[in-house]
Formats: structure tokens, sequence, C-alpha cells
């Protein structure tokens, strides 16, 4: 799962740095790009065309969802992994609707986004 | 957005529908794979290696018949396969045949191409809804599985510095004891012209101090009391113990205090014993930790403190007159460092672990707590305690408070009082009670003797204690001896061989300058 660029877009520091630091060292060589909410998400999704958009579900402003959602609607080819780090806020059916191709959890070791990632470049 | 590509089989034996059919699915805008078999038994072996998604089947086939067919789908597990029937429908219910056999469309032949791509695009929509829905459920049932999962990891990491931190704070409260109390002992002799006379101004200082450290060694007990308890280590000694004459210490220990605020203080008084099985020591301390605590929200009315023998256990209640405590607050009451309704501001400061403690150790003595309040109306704290039967007879040994004292302290001393001579007991034992100041010094009065355990206390020290308690009158009618560990003995049975030693040699010395 060789990606040159993920861009991530969580409103937590430090679940970035967390998250930054297991995908750099799940493959040195992807250049990691981060985005604290929606609309900031969406612009740079733009400007720097990732490979991967990794979204939060609880942004501030306009949510995980809804930032899915637009970027899908102007990208159908990037790959887009909405994660949730809440117990009560679970929903991939929603995640989905909005055009994800992976949904995962955040844990502190990254499992399952690291799953995700895998399965996202799988056939 | 990346989805799974699915596979059509098109199962059809007249070559012209079946690149018709073909024709046609490669003209739909859906992202498939199509593949197509003249037999039914090419397709079944396809079918065993991967299986479609859609198949679109003729009844009517050379080697097998359609409806053998779909029976076949069924046993090899395939039971949402969707199957749509594109046939002539020669008999009236094949129709009906094929749809009890699982097929769930149809589309009559000669073929129409609109028939075709309806239906077959119909069918992909809800197999991509179907699987859709799956996927979801699947992946929000392992995402909160595995969110629990590392909230269970996180919840065991914080019980673990919990725990790491009350190891702490109970070795550090250890630790600051014994200098505190060599401290308070020097400037206490200082204090009482032990070493010369003390100006009235220095003992007004000196006093100062000494309250001070009285409340720093309060806090101490208290902390390593409560670390005690919550790592189970907290010791009592259940002896037979008179609840009302207890009480009725306690309430005059209070009044003083009560009177000075204006304050009722009520003990129970009915004359009559009441015996309890409870390590005296610690049931002073609930008394007092919720006797203090009355006093200092109460500011006009009544202290009531009962104690009502039932038929199986001793129920006592401290009941105050004070501003009580709001609902919301009641049930975080007995939490450690919860200062509930507190305000901040001059006099006496708590710790927030009186009714922690005072919980624990009623706990511990197999009885329970609980409490009842109004707000502006008063408070009531009611606790059960067992009751002394005269058969269960567990009265704490001697020897079990000496073992459990030789593995709690690193020193302690011991002091054996012959009392068979002594004209009044009563008295004796009172002072014994008024000259031993720490909280860790214990007192078993047994027939004969009455043994005094110190801790960390130095052997030369005893003396000075010892000399407190016999007071001026009958000193000499004692015969009294002290042991010390480690250094005269590392065991409780060689502790006890010399406090016996002892006795008889000074008897035999005794005897002998009586002789002469």
């Amino acid at each position: 799962m060789a990606f040159k660029k993920i861009l991530v877009i969580d409103d937590n520091d430090d679940d970035l740095l967390m998250i930054t630091e297991c995908l750099v060292e799940a493959d040195p060589s992807t250049e990691v790009i981060t985005a604290l909410d929606g609309e900031e998400g969406i612009r740079i999704s733009i400007q720097e065309r990732p490979e991967v958009v990794i979204i939060d579900t609880t942004l501030p402003g306009i949510d995980g969802f809804e930032t899915c959602r637009r970027i899908r609607s102007g990208d159908a080819e990037v790959m887009i992994i909405v994660m949730t780090g809440q117990v009560n806020a679970v929903n991939a059916g929603k995640a989905r609707e909005a055009g994800t191709d992976e949904y995962c959890v955040k844990t502190s070791d990254c499992e399952d986004l690291l799953n995700a990632l895998r399965d996202v470049t799988s056939p | 957005m990346k989805q799974t590509k699915y596979t059509i089989f098109i199962i059809e034996n007249n070559v012209s529908d079946r690149q018709f059919l073909k024709k046609i699915l490669v003209e739909m805008e859906y992202d498939f794979a199509i593949k197509d078999f003249a037999t039914g038994k090419e397709a079944m072996s396809e079918m065993n290696i991967r299986p479609p998604d859609l198949v679109l089947l003729n009844l009517y086939l050379p080697d097998q018949d359609g409806f053998f067919l779909l029976e076949s789908f069924h046993q090899k597990g395939l039971v949402d396969l969707p199957v749509l029937l594109v046939s002539s429908f020669d008999k009236e219910d094949d129709k009906k045949k094929g749809f009890d056999r699982g097929a769930i469309d149809f589309i009559n032949k000669p073929i129409v191409l609109e028939d075709v791509k309806a239906r077959v695009a119909c069918q992909l929509r809800f197999k991509r809804m179907m699987d859709d829905q799956k996927w979801a459920n699947q992946k929000t049932n392992e995402g909160i599985k595995m969110l629990y999962k590392e909230l269970e990891n996180q919840n065991k990491k914080l019980l673990q510095l919990d725990h790491l931190k009350d190891d702490f704070v109970g070795s550090v409260s250890h630790e600051l004891r014994t200098p505190l109390a060599i401290m308070r002992e020097s400037i206490s002799q200082i204090r009482d012209e032990l070493f010369g006379e003390v100006p009235d101004q220095q003992k007004r200082y000196l006093d100062k101090a000494l309250i001070n450290m009285d409340r720093l060694r309060n806090i101490i007990d208290n902390l390593l009391d409560i670390s005690k308890i919550e790592k189970g280590k907290l010791e009592i000694y259940k002896e037979k113990v008179d609840l009302n004459k207890l009480v009725e210490e306690i309430v005059s220990d209070f009044a003083v205090k009560a009177k000075a605020k204006g304050l009722i203080l009520e003990g129970a008084v009915h004359g009559t014993a009441v015996y309890a099985l409870v390590d005296p020591e610690k049931t002073i301390q609930v008394f007092n930790n919720l006797i203090g605590n009355a006093l200092k929200f109460t500011e006009k009315g009544s202290i009531e403190i009962t104690v009502q023998e039932e038929e199986d256990f001793i129920q006592c209640k401290v009941k105050d007159t004070g501003k009580g405590i709001a609902q919301k607050d009641l049930h975080k009451l007995f939490d450690k460092f919860q200062q509930v309704g507190r305000k901040h501001g001059p006099g006496e400061k708590g710790t927030g672990l009186g009714l922690a403690i005072a919980k624990g150790i009623i706990e511990l003595h197999g009885g329970n707590i609980h409490v009842e309040s109004t707000e502006g109306e008063g408070t009531a704290f009611f606790f059960s305690f067992q009751k002394y039967i005269e058969e269960s007879g567990s009265c704490m040994s001697f020897r079990s408070a000496l073992i459990s004292a030789i593995k709690q302290f690193n020193q302690l001393s011991v002091i054996k009082v012959d009392i068979r001579n002594l004209k009044d007991v009563d008295a004796f034992k009172g002072r014994i009670t008024k000259s031993l100041f720490r909280k860790s010094d214990r007192v078993i009065i047994e027939e004969q003797h009455v043994f005094i355990l110190l801790p960390d206390t130095e052997k030369e020290m005893c003396s000075v204690v010892l000399s407190r308690i016999k007071g001026s009158h009958d000193a000499d009618s004692l015969g009294e001896c002290i042991v010390s560990f480690p250094i005269d003995g590392l065991t409780c049975d060689e502790l006890i061989n010399g406090l016996e030693r002892t006795i008889e040699g000074e008897n035999h010395e005794k005897n002998i300058s009586g002789r002469r």
C-alpha cells in the first residue's frame, strides 16, 4: 500500500500526530498532509490531489460525512476513508451514503485504519 | 468510489439469444463482468470457482433443465443468488415452478431489449443496496467492538496508574510519620520545660507548632488509613466494647466544642450497656469523623447520637440539624477527597477523607452506612455494627495484636503491667488512654495484665510513657516490664518469653531482697 500523498482531516492535534506517525511508520515514503476542519480539507484535497483522504466524522463546521460527500462529488477517483473515534458515533452506513470507500474506527495503534488502507487498494 | 465489480452469468443454449443478451448487457453503462455458458454443466463448474452476482437462465437447456439448476444453486447454499428466467415458458405452470425454486423475476422470449435492461438494472441496484447494508452493519459492529476494547485497555491503564498513586501516597505517608513523631516529641519536651525554663511567649509559639503538627499528623494518618483501606490492608482488632459507654466518652470529648458553638450535643445514655464486637480505636474514629463533620456543618440546633440494639445488629445514628446535603451530592458523599457543599474559609480544614474512612472502617466490620438528608433541615448518618455474642468470644488477644504489629512496624516496644495488686483499675485504665497520643498505640487488657503496644518507639522512651501512666500514686505497687522489637527478640514468641522472664526475674529478686 504505497501511497505518495495522504491527507488526514481531524480537528484533534494529538490524533493527527498519532495518525501521521502510524502512517509514516507503515511507509516512510508517504507524505502526510493534514487539515483541521472540513472546509480546509476540501480546499487542500483540490490543491494537493492526494491519493487517499482520511476524514474524522466529528469536525467543527461541516462534519466528516458532509466533507466526504463534497470531496467525492468533485473527485470520483480519490480514495476516501471515513473514521470515527467515539463508540456512540460509529455509523458506517451514513459514511457509505456519503461516498466513502472504506470505514474504520480510530484506535491508539491505528490498527483499523491501516487495515482500511490495505482494503482500499485491494481489488 | 471503489465498489466490488459484479459478475453476470448468461446460461443460454440458443446461440443468437445468447449473443443478443450479451450485446444488451455490454451496452448498459454498468461496470460488470459477463460470462456466458451454453450448458448447465459448464455454468455449474464455473459457479463452484466463483459464484456470480446475477444469473440470466433459460429454463430449457439441452443437458440439464433449468429447474434442476435452480435446485442445485440452493443446495450449494447460494440462497441469495438472484436468478432471472429468460424463457418462452412453454408450459403454463413453468413460471410458478421457477419462482417456487427461487427465481426472482422473468423475461419473456422473444427477448425485448428494454425488458432486459430494466430488469437487470433493477436487480443490480437492489443487490448493491443489500451489499452496502451488509457492509455497513459489519463495519459498524466491528468498529464498536474495537472501540470498546480500546476503552477497556485505557481503563486498565488508568487503574494501574491509580494503584501506583495509592502505593505512592501510602509509602510517602508512612515515611513522614517517624520524623514528625520525633519532632513533636522534642518540641513537646522543650515546651514542658524538661530542659529548662521557657518564657510564656515562646510557650505560645511552641503550642502553635504542636497544634499544627497534630493537624499534620492527622492528615498523614488519614491518608495512610484510606490507602490501607483501599488496598484492603487496614487491620481491625475486634473486641467486646460497650458502645453506649464509648459514645458517652466521645460526647464528653466534643462537649466543649459544641458548647462554644451553642449546640446541644446529646449522646445515647440509657444506662444499659450495648455490647458490640468492634475495634474500639477504629470505632472511635468513625464516631469522631461523623460527629466532627456534624459540628462543622451545624450552626444552630442539636447533634444527636443514638445507639440502638436490634435483633441481629447494633444500629447507630448521628443526626444533626445542620445545613443538609443536596440530593445531587449524596451519591458522591463517601468518595474520597469530596468536600460536598463545603465553603472554603477560616476554621478547620478537612482532607475530604473522613467519610470515606468511616465507610471503609464500617464495611471492614461487616456493617454498612447510609445517609439521609434534607437541605436546610439536617443530615442523619445511619450505620451498623456487629453485636457481641458471648459464645463468639473472639476477643482480640495480645498475641495476635503483637504478631500483626511486628508485621506492620520496623520498631516497637511492649509494656506489660501486672494489675493484680492494683486498687483502682478503672482510674489506671483512664490514665493509660490519656497518656497515649498516637493512633497506632494499642492497649490490650487481660485479666491479670495490661499490655501497651507502642509502635515506632525505642525502649528508652517507654519509661517516660510508663511514668506518665503510673502517675504519682501507687507507683511501686505494679510489676511491669518492657521488651522491644527487634532488639529483644525477632518473633512474637521470643518477645512474649522475654516479657515472662523479666517478670519472673523481678519477682525472684524481690523475694530475695525481702528475705534479706
